[in-house]
């Protein structure tokens, strides 16, 4: 805003409403992880009777709250597995998508419908077709099936905004110094989407590690952590609710973070070898 | 390396879909020559260029290098490198490793391959840019790279892909003259396309005019711009004036008599037989153009001043003459001056009957000529 210039109330209203958007926005996960300190004889709900880590500890000792490491591990390895699947599939799906094959267009809305269609529904389903088939349920083969519903058609929509500010023309001057296709793709066509693939593989953890609806029914015998956490509210009563609220989204924060500082790290390092 | 880097294409056709880019076209550009394809937007001039590179396949018909049929060998593997038209660098490579990519693809050892990249961006005077990414580089300074690179392969041809058309006017006239020098000096074929005739005639030796997918004419500039073949080729490489007639028979000389708009009449030297009562297009180039003081009826036209633009060394008058495109005259300046003209200004103009070229092709487009 220029110097001198009144603002008008336009600006005020709006101001209002954006900071009402931040309350709503991140009040709430404020006040999971103050009461996560809760002192030992506090309750559920505000006031704080004193501060302490007794919750976290309870969390990780006591054999109450059923079976949180293992979801946990779980999760992470679903979300890795997701990771990586959603990422190489989105990459070639992506490059595939580019040339305007028979068929192109249904196959495309085909793999997003997935977005559309109830979570529970398309879970129901999965778990309907493996018993079916007469497979078991378990949450790596049928709840990874569940998760890629999810993640795939994201990770293809990503891909299609990164490539299209690709040129193909970098491709093709790959071929014309005389590189086969495995080469342009690998010294080419890759770095130079490098970044856009990061955002594809988070996207791919993020979504997969919070998913719920989709794994509900197909992930077995064995819950991910979001189940895990959800179950523990029905039967949960103490502060300790809180604590695993505070840790899990750590852990996210602390995913996002790692991506960050990775791609800071990379571009650092192709800078230094520019100059040097 | 004259027979090595010769190319003959022979009745090459590019459809896409329904359309034909490149429709049987049949051209022979000799080894080691300059040779520049012109033509407006769509013409077909960059389908043909990419089919010669390999990044097209042709619907039917041969393409040879070096006597070699090339049509169907993979690109990078016929000995031709293109240069694209947005220069195409790999944006997370710096300038060394840009060069050095085909070293690497071929399996070059990594100093081997750099000291050659380094000496080939010392060649085109970027060698203390070597570590630099392309987006730290002006325009001009990333031609050169991508120069650099198509060069380090060592091609029999050379391919580039509107190479100046990014460049401002001043970086433009001396990438001109940095092309041509490097082409005398390694005495490979280059083929270059352009929408820019000052840049075709002053880089060519064959300079191939091309509209709709055929090619209307290819030769020498100097014979493209004197004995231009059709309309077409006479309005968009500029300079010329195109008037029309009809036969009403010949002369002692054997020239045809040609009955013009206004019953002026032409004596135009023939390439071809032409029959009395047909109609005859013929061409005057604007700068053999005299102002005469009163209509002759003869090898001339009059109209009005509608339009005069002083360009330095000569003045360009535009008449209207009734016809359908203006016709204009390129005039000296000093007899410009010694009586100048005014806008409104009726201006009778003749010329010499030898002046008259004979227009034989039948393409009677305008295309869309560059004035300059």
């Amino acid at each position: 805003m220029a110097q001198g210039q009144k603002r008008g109330p336009g600006f005020y209203l709006l101001a209002a409403f954006f900071t009402l958007f931040v309350i709503f926005l991140y009040g709430p996960m404020l006040m999971i992880f103050i009461l996560s300190f809760q002192g030992t004889t506090g309750g559920l709900t505000l006031p704080m009777r004193g501060v302490s880590v007794h919750w976290f500890g309870d969390l990780l000792t006591s054999t109450r709250y059923g079976d949180l490491g293992g979801g946990l591990t779980r999760s992470i390895l679903l979300g890795l597995l997701a990771l990586v699947l959603t990422t190489v599939i989105s990459l070639f799906a992506g490059l595939a998508f580019r040339r305007r094959f028979v068929g192109a267009g249904p196959l495309f809305y085909l793999s997003i419908i997935s977005l559309v269609v109830p979570g529970i529904l398309l879970g129901l389903g999965i778990s309907q077709m493996f018993q079916l088939l007469g497979l078991r349920l378990s949450w790596l083969t049928s709840g990874l099936v569940a998760h890629l519903t999810w993640t795939l058609p994201f990770g293809l929509l990503i891909m299609f905004a990164v490539l299209n500010r690709f040129d193909t023309s970098w491709e093709e001057a790959a071929r014309d110094a005389g590189a086969r296709a495995w080469a342009t793709l690998r010294l080419v066509t890759i770095p130079i989407l490098f970044p856009g693939l990061i955002a594809v593989a988070l996207f791919g953890f993020t979504l997969s590690y919070d998913e719920m609806p989709r794994t509900l029914l197909t992930v077995g015998g064995k819950n991910t952590l979001p189940i895990e956490i959800s179950n523990m509210t029905m039967t949960v009563t103490t502060p300790a609710l809180y604590a695993i609220g505070t840790l899990t989204s750590a852990l996210s924060f602390a995913v996002i973070a790692i991506s960050f500082i990775s791609i800071a790290v990379i571009q650092k390092r192709r800078e230094r070898r520019a100059e040097d | 390396m004259s027979e090595q880097s010769r190319i003959d294409i022979r009745s090459v056709t590019k459809a896409f879909g329904a359309v034909k880019a490149v429709n049987n076209v049949d051209l022979t550009i000799d080894g080691g020559s300059y040779c520049c394809m012109i033509g407006p937007s769509g013409c077909g001039k960059t389908t043909l260029l990419r089919m010669i590179a390999g990044h097209e396949q042709p619907t039917s018909g041969t393409i040879r290098i070096g006597g070699e049929d090339v049509t169907h060998a993979r690109t990078g593997s016929r000995g031709t490198a293109l240069m694209f038209q947005n220069y195409a660098l790999f944006p997370h490579l710096t300038l060394t490793d840009n060069v050095a990519f085909s070293l690497r693809v071929k399996g070059v050892a990594g100093d081997d391959r750099r000291r050659q990249a380094k000496e080939m961006l010392d060649r085109v005077q970027l060698g203390h840019l070597a570590d630099r990414l392309p987006s730290e580089l002006s325009g001009g300074q990333q031609q050169r790279v991508a120069l650099a690179r198509a060069l380090i392969t060592n091609p029999k041809v050379l391919l580039l892909d509107e190479p100046l058309s990014a460049l401002d006017e001043f970086l433009r006239l001396r990438m001109r003259v940095e092309l041509k020098r490097l082409q005398n000096e390694l005495g490979i074929t280059f083929i270059h396309v352009t929408h820019t005739q000052p840049e075709a005639i002053a880089l060519a030796d064959q300079v191939v005019v091309m509209d709709h997918g055929l090619i209307e004419q290819a030769a020498s500039p100097r014979d493209i711009y004197n004995h231009p073949h059709s309309p077409y080729v006479a309005r968009f490489m500029g300079g010329q004036n195109v008037l029309s007639g009809t036969v009403t028979g010949r002369d002692t000389e054997g020239r045809a008599t040609v009955e013009g708009s206004g019953g002026i009449r032409y004596d135009v030297a023939t390439e071809a037989a032409v029959e009395t009562g047909q109609e005859l297009r013929f061409s005057v180039r604007r700068d053999h153009i005299r102002r005469a003081e009163a209509a002759s009826g003869h090898n001339s036209l009059s109209g009005t001043a509608i339009n005069i633009e002083y360009q330095g060394t000569f003045v360009k008058v535009a008449l209207d003459t009734g016809l359908r495109e203006e016709f204009i005259i390129y005039m000296q300046d000093d007899a410009y001056f010694a009586r100048p003209i005014e806008v409104g200004e009726t201006v009778h103009a003749e010329w010499d009957a030898a002046q008259n070229h004979h227009l034989i092709g039948l393409n009677n487009s305008t295309g869309n000529p560059h004035e300059d």
